[in-house]
């Protein structure tokens, strides 16, 4: 009988687009799989939970379910098959690596765990290097950003590789990263004219945007235009999901250069609804910084989800109070990164980013 | 006539090719049938009592070689090579008259060279006083000439099966591909063999006739999806051209099935499996339905989902309802046997729809404290009703309210908690209400201030205990009074409680991250002083067994409100134990 009620929430969490909705109902049926210690339902449920996480701007949930997912396959690795975690371990790896709060210590630990387990099942460390390149590298810490690289041409390729894709395009970021951008552009031609297309990495999107942003800067803006608008078209397919916020918001860069109205009416209607994690909020800070310098009105009107915390009722705001805001935020997770990695040079790339716009 | 090359419209054929348009290799049927189709309905805009037919042949099963002709319009020299040597273009494109076609894309020809090497078209056109012959190579290269022999009016295109491809053209296969895509055209088709000729659609299939008799569709509902249905009924929604029939299942099927239909497209086979035109509700409806207004997409294996397609997706769900409604009123036994069999679906269609909440309501089902109970049987005996809209809720407040004579209905499943809501929408006389065990706690009786100065050591005592297993104490008066303690919580205390029992455990690389804040909400694991072991309990903290007795009492109240019991749990309870027997011993 409860597993028919369980039945019966997955088919009404598919009968809604929202994966925090659907959140809310997975988390009803891990209730009800563990009241009746069904592990097996209990075990599948939270790996979909994790899964819509990931298409979410948020972090609640993914750590706290993997971590009971472990302890049940540590107290009995006869339950769950250890393959069955290892996908979604990845993700919430990529979680640790970039949240601020988490610490060095904290990290190494799950750093070792995951090493241990992805090697014990014959996997090679190629996705932990990745995590760290895709650190470094937004940071703009090259000569790591290169050590992690040789450390993933030489890991093999495996079941638990990323797909072509997504590869190649970590390649364009990291040409854009340390300022080629002609590299960057034929490194993403198999991406951009779609020969490498990956749904579940959100190309070429991203690729477009980060191409757009990079033009942007330069002030090659005919150039951008073309980015710009191939990305929202796709964007604009996929009906601009909140988790695409990430590269959405480049896009309203390019547009606070081009037509600075039109970029606040698209920050207004695409802005997270929900709280996003603290490495996204770094990301948006920088950008809106970026939009910000591009936007001549000293009073913008702009209407914000009252998550943020500068919410006005009015939805007028001052240019200089966002600034401030947006830098301070900034500045706050970027010194707590820094910090926690032992790398000065992490806490100066809000201003090198600013001072590139 | 020397060899000449393609030229390519890139813009038509390369992008669509690259992008793997075709699923299967069969489809080179469908395309074959589709530009005969064509080549008829193009001919009957100028003869509107033209009979058209189509005729395949099989010349040689040995050598795999296939002949489909058409008595349509035929091509003319000129049309040849606008629309044969430019690959990627199509008659269709130009024409006024596009939505007569079915065919919109031009590179159903192409599709040949999936099975064969070579296409040979032999033509001839009312408008042109000579045949062709136009022979192509999958290498790009084409001849056109002139046909030494007499022509008919009309197309002949023959292919022959290349390397690995010999099974689409077996008599079996090519017979079965042939009812499969054109089951429904309006003109005749006939495939000849060596030894044998066969009437593809000599009728119009009986669940696209009009007055189709019942008995007739369920036969062929049971032989075409292999299964047994409780109804069928006719569909037919005149302003998109959608006509068909509507198979009611009698299995109870799984939720997660999902609700395919057929779906033939000016009455060629587009797809069997054409997802999401349904409502989800109607998993249970399986459909055959011919669409004359929507749009194909390049590979004509599914529905562009454009505006019209939302609208028709609409139109069907009205059908549904409208078919159900009526059941409901006309047929109450078959009425009854649908529910039966897909009493969930039914709760969110109501869930829904208005009408249908009006239509449902007393037939829908809850589980309540006093068993499962319809609203016809709650609307007749109970004054005031309450909900809970967590699992967890109901069973901590099941117990409680079976003393004290409140009728609680769970609300918790799928559909429940909005179906309830808009009852109380609906119908503000059925006195409805939320409950939460936090309510009930705070309805619960409290000891005078009185007593409670001579229990605080208790709870002191009591707090300091469960201090490590993140509950606050508290004291009250309830019933029933053999149960001696509950774990009181809502979603967010028992979920701080889930965590801070995970950040226990050191073999868990997370431990170190499942932190829960001091002040964060609590279960409270509440004593009941109407209950004589709580009163013995009350008068021995100062005993040695104190603690292990307070633990003990916590895990009963797991189990009693069915929270989940962990293997740390159970540890406590056994620990507890030892202790309780080493001090009584």
């Amino acid at each position: 009988m409860y597993s028919l009620q369980i039945q019966k929430l997955i088919v009404q969490k598919d009968l809604l687009d929202n994966p925090i909705d659907k959140i809310k109902l997975l988390q009803q049926a891990i209730q009800i799989a563990d009241a009746h210690q069904d592990v097996e339902w209990a075990v599948e449920l939270r790996l979909e939970l994790i899964d819509q996480e990931i298409s979410t701007v948020q972090r609640h949930f993914s750590l706290e379910a993997l971590s009971w997912i472990i302890g049940i396959y540590e107290q009995d690795n006869a339950l769950i098959d250890e393959n069955d975690f290892l996908w979604l371990y990845i993700w919430v790896l990529h979680i640790i690596m970039h949240d601020p709060d988490i610490s060095a210590s904290q990290r190494d630990t799950i750093v070792a765990d995951f090493s241990k387990r992805f090697q014990r099942n014959g996997y090679s460390l190629q996705r932990l290097h990745e995590e760290y390149f895709l650190l470094y590298n937004y940071f703009g810490i090259q000569d790591k950003a290169q050590d992690y690289q040789n450390l993933i041409r030489q890991a093999p390729a495996d079941d638990m590789a990323r797909c072509t894709g997504c590869s190649q395009n970590m390649q364009v970021e990291y040409c854009l990263n340390f300022g080629d951008v002609e590299k960057a552009k034929v490194e993403a031609h198999e991406i951009l004219n779609r020969k490498l297309v990956c749904d579940d990495c959100d190309l070429p999107d991203r690729t477009l945007a980060r191409l757009s942003t990079a033009l942007t800067k330069q002030n090659k803006l005919a150039e951008a235009k073309s980015f710009f608008e191939q990305g929202m078209q796709e964007l604009a397919r996929k009906n601009f999901p909140e988790d695409a916020f990430e590269w959405a918001i480049e896009f309203a860069y390019y547009l606070s250069k081009t037509n600075n109205a039109q970029a606040w009416e698209f920050i207004e209607t695409h802005y997270p609804k929900y709280e996003p994690h603290r490495f996204l909020r770094y990301q948006m800070a920088i950008m809106m910084l970026g939009i910000l310098k591009n936007t001549p009105s000293e009073k913008i009107k702009v209407q914000f989800p009252d998550w943020v915390p500068f919410f006005q009722n009015t939805a007028v705001y001052d240019k200089a109070a966002l600034e401030t805001a947006y830098y301070q935020e900034a500045k706050a997770i970027g010194q707590k990164m820094a910090t926690r990695e032992g790398l000065p040079a992490i806490a100066a790339h809000l201003d090198q980013q600013i001072a590139a716009f | 006539m020397g060899n000449k090359t393609f030229k390519v419209n890139l813009g038509g054929i390369i992008d669509l090719l690259s992008d793997h348009i075709y699923t299967t290799p069969k489809i080179f049927i469908r395309e074959l049938l589709q530009n005969a189709v064509d080549a008829i309905q193009a001919k009957r805009l100028y003869d509107e009592h033209f009979e058209g037919r189509i005729e395949v042949q099989l010349l040689n099963e040995a050598t795999s070689q296939i002949v489909v002709t058409d008595n349509g319009i035929g091509l003319t020299k000129e049309e040849i090579h606008r629309f044969l040597a430019v690959i990627g273009q199509s008659s269709k494109r130009d024409h006024h008259f596009e939505n007569d076609f079915i065919g919109r894309f031009g590179i159903g020809l192409l599709s040949g060279f999936v099975v064969s090497e070579q296409i040979t078209v032999k033509t001839k056109s009312q408008a042109d006083d000579k045949g062709y012959l136009w022979i192509a190579q999958s290498d790009g290269t084409y001849s056109l000439e002139e046909a030494t022999e007499n022509l008919p009016l009309g197309t002949s295109v023959m292919l022959t099966a290349k390397s690995g491809m010999g099974y689409y053209f077996q008599e079996e296969t090519i017979q079965e591909l042939l009812s499969y895509y054109g089951e429904a055209l309006p003109y005749p088709i006939r495939f000849q063999t060596a030894s044998q000729q066969y009437h593809i659609n000599p009728e119009t299939p009986v669940w696209l006739r009009d007055n189709a008799a019942r008995q007739a569709l369920l036969a062929y509902g049971k032989e075409h999806f292999k299964q047994d249905f409780l109804d069928a009924f006719p569909i037919d929604i005149e302003a998109l051209g959608v006509k068909g029939t509507g198979f009611i299942s009698s299995q109870k099927l799984h939720l997660n099935s999902s609700n395919e239909s057929k779906v033939f497209v000016k009455k060629m086979l587009l797809s069997d499996k054409v997802e999401n035109l349904l409502p989800k509700w109607g998993f249970f409806i399986y459909t055959i339905l011919n669409i004359d207004q929507l749009t194909p997409t390049a590979s004509r294996e599914s529905l562009v989902q454009d505006a019209s397609y939302k609208i028709c997706k609409e139109l069907l769900a009205e059908a549904f309802k409208d078919y159900l409604k009526t059941t409901s009123e006309e047929n109450a036994s078959l009425f009854g046997k649908i529910l039966n069999a897909h009493y969930q679906s039914i709760k969110m269609l109501a869930n829904e729809d208005d009408t249908l909440l009006e239509l449902f309501l007393d037939y829908l089902v809850f589980e309540t404290n006093k068993g499962r109970k319809d609203v016809r049987w709650i609307k007749q005996n109970i004054d005031q009703i309450y909900f809970t809209s967590s699992l967890e809720d109901f069973k901590q407040i099941r117990r409680i309210a079976n003393s004290k004579d409140i009728f609680i209905i769970n609300a918790a499943y799928s559909f429940e908690e909005a179906l309830i809501q808009s009852i109380i929408k609906k119908y503000p006389k059925l006195n409805i209400q939320p409950i939460s065990p936090f309510d009930v706690l705070k309805e619960f009786e409290s000891a005078s201030p009185e007593e409670m100065v001579g229990y605080q050591e208790f709870i002191d005592k009591a707090n300091l205990v469960m201090k490590d297993y993140f509950c606050d104490i508290s004291l009250k008066k309830f019933l029933p009074a053999d149960t001696p303690v509950l774990l009181v919580c809502d979603e967010q205390s028992i979920k701080n409680h889930q965590t801070h029992k995970l950040s226990g455990d050191q073999n868990n690389p997370f431990a170190s991250f499942m932190k829960t804040a001091e002040d964060a909400s609590k279960p409270s694991l509440c004593f009941n002083l109407n209950n004589p072991m709580v009163h013995q309990l009350l008068e021995s903290h100062e005993k040695d067994s104190f603690p292990a007795l307070i633990k003990l009492l916590y895990v009963q109240s797991l189990f009693l409100g069915q929270f989940p019991v962990g293997k740390g749990d159970i540890e406590i309870l056994n620990l507890s134990l030892i202790d309780i027997t080493n001090h009584t011993s």
